[in-house]
């Protein structure tokens, strides 16, 4: 048995952009599908709430889900390389998941796809295209214009610069923010990538073996992070903008979540472990405004 | 020699493990032991001769012949026990023969690509047009239907299936980095052929050959239907072909053989499909095998 | 580092026919490799940097003889070791080895680690069992996988990314050679194992004197390694110099486009100026510069009738720009 996520709570605000930050065996996906309701068939959700708009998602029917889902709370999914068919033509196959899924006539649905097309900065000529004819930068913007067609409310966008080159992966970023902004979104960016969620998210979660590790406004954990893990992960990067000194190797590797290690996931990689981090998990204490972390020696690594 | 049969049997055992998951191919699997345990062990079963003519003619079901006697007074029962190791013989040989001929074909064709894998392809699409059972009939007829030259004939005309999967399963594997890795040692193509590409490529075709050795009984099967078998091996098709005429009376003449077929083929498939679930390539556990 | 360059590629051009006309002829190839001329000394790292489709991959499998080129010459140690199999001399050919990208790949599924990397051994004709097991267990432990005993009993897929790779170099070194590729050796991994790698890397050219070229998209890592960097586009290498002079002095429009591109860690940075948009067109049969359809800086009547041509504009810094012409 996986255990996925380990007690997380976070928060987001109307128009504010949250990122779940986390490598393999974080729990950053898996967090992600647990809100769209979209969890594998064996997963079993144990505790906890998600609330929406002060609903609890959890206790609602399949079908009242359904009017949220891909409504109210959109996803743009990870592998958006083969996210609609290679055989249809892009615009037949918008149409049609407009007409069944929100019952939409053919005139009314166009109208709508040009302009969520228009606002992910594509021409309507790709709708007598192919998916597999456009670019990687062009085919995540069809996933972003996607996402946008109901007008939701959230935003969720998984891993969205994989396989993209640097400079579109610049490119679409630049654009998401700005969308954000303008359309007043509630946006969840989840990356492994520390640069894609400094740039885009003004607010950070960062996950570890299924806990929260810290939690705050960017800018305190991107600058002044209390926290060993995040840290260490931001000190392991080359920065092109600073000399080059050797970078912090983090030993080990990610922890195998069939069997994760006791007390403190990280404590096995942890330059700073003591017996108590082999025993007890440390709990989130506040160390800022707003700004939390999980480590049960806060003050004795980062000082007051 | 102690860590090699610990390791067998360590590999054996997470094998069953796995297999076991699947409760039809369990069951393919022991029926298919079952036939394998008393074609075996036809010899020291307290059988009728079943050659023995010395019996009343079409005896029916008795406690002294289980499945009665045929049109000659020879015990059905112990007939239909023999027969099984005919048609295993025949399942597996012909099955073997096609494996091994598929394999190397695919192999090559799959890994030296251009003109060689032009060529054979070709090859292969002929053989696939062919009617294979009706050209086994052709060559029966005309060159002698020994059981041995319908297992080779079968066995010769249907590896194309095993070539076309091994070929598919070559040419994917010779673009990995560990085949390249290989490469870049400077160890010689035949080599790595050997040790590392068929190796990882013959998963697929493990299970294919379970499913053509169902087939070549059914081959082998048709052709003694037809009159064209071999008259001297107690063969199941042949016992069907001799009852056939009787079947209205004597019905468990050819009744009996044909439902041994019946569970044989069975079994096969169902071993077969289930090998084909759990050796996909794909899952990493295959990798132990 | 050395005066004489260990490796040279001479006008290397990799062309892969495409369609093909009525009558079998070939119409249009894809130019993954056009025209590349590089000298790389013994004893640094050599950064080799473009986004996906600059054919960047292509030039690394072309010198470590995994395809043949489509004419010009690869040179190693001075000798030729491009051109048809039958001239190889294997000895020469194993002391170039590479990197894979995906480590879970670069290893067959099938065997322990301890015979993957007994295979490298073998190849050398290493017989003796006690000898292959000492060298196996140092070069672990060289490369950081300690202790060796819990590595080389398990099957790839126990292990993690950062630890295969690991084991990929390991196997890699145990060839003894002289000139390794790394074809994005930290793109696959989890963030937390890059830095290792790297780190690992910067170890084998300072102390063990290997002469390595890292081939990425990214960077932030060629910067951090690399005693030099060619930035690659579109198959041309349109910028070479050393490290530093190409990353706080870009001079060609597409490298200041993707050094603009790197999104700082610290999120009070200024917004980046990135001056280009869309993405690499390889054009049918290419005129002219390879970026002018993008280029802020186009000039009509000549960036698309000549092709330019690496220029030196400083000692250690040149440009294939008509900006700088």
């Amino acid at each position: 048995m996986v255990k996925a996520l380990n007690g997380v709570s976070l928060e987001l605000e109307k128009g504010e952009s949250l990122g779940l930050l986390g490598e393999s065996g974080s729990g950053k996906s898996t967090l992600a599908y647990a809100i769209m309701g979209i969890l594998p068939s064996n997963a079993r959700i144990i505790a906890g709430e998600i609330l929406f708009n002060n609903n609890n998602l959890l206790r609602l029917s399949e079908r009242e889900l359904n009017t949220i889902r891909g409504k109210k709370i959109a996803l743009i999914p990870q592998n958006s390389m083969s996210a609609l068919s290679p055989v249809h033509r892009i615009g037949d196959q918008l149409v049609d998941i407009l007409k069944n899924n929100v019952g939409l006539s053919k005139k009314e649905a166009l109208e709508k796809i040009k302009e969520k097309l228009k606002i992910a900065r594509l021409s309507s000529n790709i709708l007598r295209m192919h998916f597999h004819e456009l670019s990687g930068g062009m085919r995540q913007r069809v996933m972003i214009a996607m996402s946008l067609m109901m007008d939701p409310e959230i935003v969720i966008a998984d891993e969205p610069t994989t396989g993209l080159d640097v400079i579109v992966q610049y490119q679409i970023l630049r654009e998401l923010k700005s969308l954000q902004k303008n359309l007043n979104l509630s946006l969840i960016v989840i990356s492994h990538d520390v640069s894609v969620i400094a740039y885009t998210c003004k607010k950070v979660a960062v996950l570890y073996g299924g806990s929260v590790f810290e939690y705050g406004p960017s800018v305190k954990i991107f600058r002044d992070s209390k926290n060993p893990y995040t840290s260490l992960l931001l000190k392991s990067h080359p920065d092109i903008h600073s000399p080059v000194e050797k970078i912090v190797e983090i030993p080990g590797s990610p922890p195998n979540m069939l069997n994760p290690p006791k007390g403190c996931v990280f404590h096995p990689r942890c330059p700073f472990s003591k017996t108590l981090c082999k025993t007890k998990q440390p709990p989130l204490i506040k160390v800022g405004i707003d700004h939390y972390t999980r480590c049960h020696f806060v003050k004795e690594i980062f000082g007051a | 020699m102690k860590t090699i049969i610990s390791r067998v049997m360590n590999k054996t055992r997470s094998f069953l493990k796995l297999y076991s998951q699947d409760k039809i191919g369990l069951l393919g699997l022991f029926l298919l032991l079952f036939i394998l345990f008393i074609a075996i062990l036809a010899p020291f079963l307290p059988l009728h001769d079943p050659y023995s003519i010395k019996y009343r003619r079409f005896l029916p079901i008795s406690w002294k012949h289980p499945l009665g006697t045929d049109h000659l007074g020879r015990d059905v029962f112990s007939r239909v026990i023999w027969g099984s190791r005919t048609s295993l013989i025949v399942g597996f040989v012909a099955a073997g023969i096609s494996a091994l001929v598929g394999i190397v074909t695919g192999s090559i064709a799959g890994y030296y690509g251009g003109l060689v894998d032009d060529i054979l392809s070709r090859i292969i699409d002929i053989f696939l047009m062919i009617p294979a059972f009706f050209l086994i009939l052709f060559i029966i007829a005309v060159y002698g239907n020994s059981i041995l030259y319908v297992m080779t004939v079968i066995g010769l005309l249907t590896w194309p299936s095993n070539a076309r999967i091994m070929r598919a399963q070559v040419l994917s594997l010779r673009e990995r980095e560990f085949v390249q890795a290989s490469l870049m040692m400077g160890i010689s193509d035949l080599r790595v052929l050997f040790k590392h590409i068929i190796p990882n490529a013959i998963h697929p075709v493990i299970a294919n050959t379970i499913l053509q050795a169902a087939n070549a009984i059914i081959i082998e099967t048709g052709i003694s239907y037809l009159g064209l078998g071999d008259p001297n091996a107690i063969s199941w098709g042949r016992m069907i072909y001799e009852g056939q005429g009787y079947i209205m009376s004597y019905w468990w003449i050819s009744f009996f053989p044909g439902l041994a077929i019946a569970i044989t083929v069975l079994s096969l498939y169902l071993v077969g499909e289930t090998l084909a679930k759990i050796l996909n390539p794909k899952r990493i556990e295959v990798s132990e095998f | 580092m050395d005066k004489d360059p260990i490796l040279q590629t001479i006008d290397l051009k990799k062309y892969f026919p495409l369609s093909k006309g009525l009558l079998l002829r070939v119409k249009t190839y894809n130019r993954a490799v056009d025209g590349v001329n590089l000298n790389i000394f013994r004893g640094e790292i050599f950064g080799l940097v473009g986004e996906s489709g600059c054919g960047k991959t292509t030039l690394g499998k072309v010198i470590v003889g995994l395809e043949q080129p489509t004419s010009g010459k690869v040179m190693f140690e001075g000798k030729e070791i491009s051109g048809s199999k039958s001239k190889l001399d294997y000895n020469l050919r194993r002391k170039i080895q590479m990197i894979f990208q995906n480590p879970y790949n670069s290893f067959d599924p099938r065997l322990r680690i301890l015979d993957s990397l007994a295979e490298a051994l073998k190849a050398q004709n290493v017989e003796d069992k006690n000898e292959m097991l000492e060298k196996i267990s140092r070069m672990l432990e060289n490369v950081g996988l300690t202790p060796p005993e819990q590595i080389f009993l398990r099957y790839p897929h126990e292990l993690s990314g950062g630890q295969l790779q690991r084991a990929s170099i390991a196997r890699t070194l145990l060839l003894n050679p002289s000139f390794i590729i790394a074809d994005e050796p930290t793109s696959m991994l989890d963030a937390s194992l890059r830095a290792g790698i790297l780190n690992l890397l910067r170890r084998l050219r300072d102390e063990n004197r290997l002469t390595i070229m890292l081939i990425t998209h990214d960077l932030s890592a060629a910067r951090y390694l690399a005693n030099r960097i060619a930035v690659m586009y579109l198959g041309k290498i349109v910028e070479i110099g050393s490290a530093e002079e190409v990353i706080h002095n870009p001079l060609h429009p597409y490298t200041k486009a993707l050094l603009a591109s790197l999104l700082p860690l610290d999120p009070l940075s200024e917004e980046p100026e990135v001056k280009i948009t869309g993405e690499p067109r390889p054009a049918v049969n290419p005129i002219g510069c390879r970026f002018f359809d993008r280029c802020p800086y186009f000039m009509k009547d000549k960036c698309d009738v000549n092709t330019p041509e690496l220029f030196q504009v400083k000692e250690d810094h040149s440009v294939a720009c008509f900006l700088y012409k």
